[in-house]
């Protein structure tokens, strides 16, 4: 009975704040099904520690989102270079010229290239629009972490999106240093 | 434009059109019961609460009682205890519309509703011609109109531990509130003779309990089928209060007793219907202290 309350809880949060919460996740994760399957992961370990969960159980909900995108992200990126040891080379070759500039369209599909932290500065800064400090607690990390992040972010998105967006802000240009991180 | 503004705009662009597939959260449960190493048997107790938690006293609610009905067989029982099996009922919304006699005013108050206070004058900005209710676990919302379709008040609730949370949105007055109450279980249980009017109440959905009860104590017996809303429904007579259901589910379709009809509908918990059941506050609108229990 327990659990049953707790679907119902759940479906009733999610009826008002899920379409924005699986947004994050989608941007999070680069995808709507890899999106989905975020926000799910997030909504089991939410279910686990239901029972501690005082009051709207958004927070931690949006914390667990990042924390299992952070994860998730890390066991791909450890998968694929093990991948790498097998197919040495084999990425060149599927290049698609054409999906390049495609690419170059969208900065959301740019965002995928980012580090794991820096992707997840720049969506709870530019979409979910959190302080730096809000966007700190949610990473589970300092203020200047989440600025240094945020900089190198936006800072490679410019690289990513060619001459024009760098021309678009030279003040925020990187130094030959940085851009080197 | 600079890069942050266009970063905001494309993710924007990109999630404009992404809105939460059904059932995701029942996924994300089956699926972290399925992790556990315990399998627990869900005992999908009660999905749907009464349509307005706690009590609801309405005025001109008394009426002349019908004849006692014959006992129940034992057969009719056992049918309706497997129809009404949890896993059947257990993730439906108990949608209903609830038609008051002319003259009707409800006020609501914490934990239900009852006769408005204050004078006619007073009483006479509750009047009431319909409600729309929707019911789901521990939630219920029910909206009141006139019978001009006016919409005089919210009021959705939620049961907690044997504690009514509710909170009232009144259009007329351009108020609300919110305010705790303990579940009054008065008239709700126990085997319906007459004497009371008793419908089910509380959290989880009280209708397979209620019937079930009323069966095997005999208030209730069949008394024919009936054709409600398209479908060849059972019609169970009690002291008071004909309650039609649906045969192969025993849930009710339509409940009648003196001058009021409620009709049901029972609907999959989809995120469009689970929205029915939040409540949100206008604008504007100030807060107020909750009025007492008449």
């Amino acid at each position: 009975m327990e659990s049953d309350r707790s679907v119902a809880d759940l479906e009733v949060f999610l009826a008002d704040r899920g379409d924005q919460l699986l947004r994050t996740a989608v941007l999070l994760a680069g995808s709507r099904e890899a999106g989905e399957d975020l926000l799910q992961a997030a909504l089991e370990r939410l279910l686990r520690h239901w029972r501690r969960i005082d009051g709207n159980p958004e927070g931690y909900l949006r914390r667990t989102l990042y924390h299992v995108a952070a994860d998730s992200w890390r066991q791909q990126s450890a998968r694929r270079r093990q991948l790498r040891l097998f197919w040495s080379g084999a990425s060149a070759a599927v290049t698609d010229p054409y999906a390049e500039v495609e690419a170059r369209d969208s900065l959301v599909r740019l965002m995928r290239q980012l580090p794991p932290r820096q992707r997840a500065a720049i969506v709870a800064r530019y979409w979910e629009q959190l302080s730096e400090a809000e966007t700190a607690t949610v990473l589970g990390c300092s203020v200047g972490t989440v600025k240094s992040a945020t900089a190198r972010g936006l800072r490679r998105l410019r690289e990513l999106s060619g001459p024009s967006g760098e021309q678009e802000d030279v003040a925020g240009r990187p130094s030959a240093r940085e851009q080197l991180t | 434009m600079n890069i942050e503004e266009r970063l905001r705009a494309d993710m924007d662009q990109s999630t404009r059109d992404i809105y939460l597939p059904d059932g995701l959260a029942l996924k994300a449960y089956r699926h972290s019961q399925k992790r556990r190493a315990t399998v627990r048997t869900a005992t999908a107790t009660g999905a749907v609460t009464v349509l307005a938690a706690g009590t609801i006293a309405v005025a001109g609610a008394t009426g002349a009682f019908s004849s006692a009905p014959a006992k129940p067989t034992t057969v009719l029982v056992s049918k309706i205890e497997s129809a009404l099996a949890p896993a059947s009922i257990s993730k439906l919304i108990g949608h209903t519309r609830m038609v008051f006699p002319a003259g009707t005013a409800i006020e609501p108050f914490p934990g239900g509703m009852g006769g408005p206070h204050g004078s006619a004058a007073e009483a006479s900005r509750w009047s009431v011609g319909y409600t729309v209710g929707w019911a789901y676990g521990k939630y219920s919302k029910l909206a009141a109109y006139s019978a001009s379709g006016r919409h005089v008040f919210d009021v959705a609730m939620r049961i907690d531990n044997g504690i009514v949370t509710s909170t009232a949105v009144i259009y007329g007055s351009r108020t609300w509130w919110s305010g705790t109450s303990a579940v009054n279980t008065a008239g709700q249980s126990g085997c319906d003779e007459g004497d009371n009017v008793r419908l089910p109440g509380g959290s989880g959905n009280p209708w397979p309990a209620f019937i079930r009860s009323q069966l095997a104590c005999g208030a209730y017996a069949v008394a024919g089928h009936q054709m409600v809303d398209g479908v060849d429904a059972l019609k169970l007579a009690g002291p008071y209060f004909s309650l039609w259901v649906d045969p192969s589910t025993y849930l009710p379709l339509e409940l009648s007793g003196g001058p009021m009809q409620w009709y049901f509908q029972w609907l999959p918990a989809t995120k469009a219907n689970l929205a029915q059941l939040n409540e949100q506050v206008p604008v504007g609108f100030q807060q107020v202290s909750p009025p007492a229990r008449p």
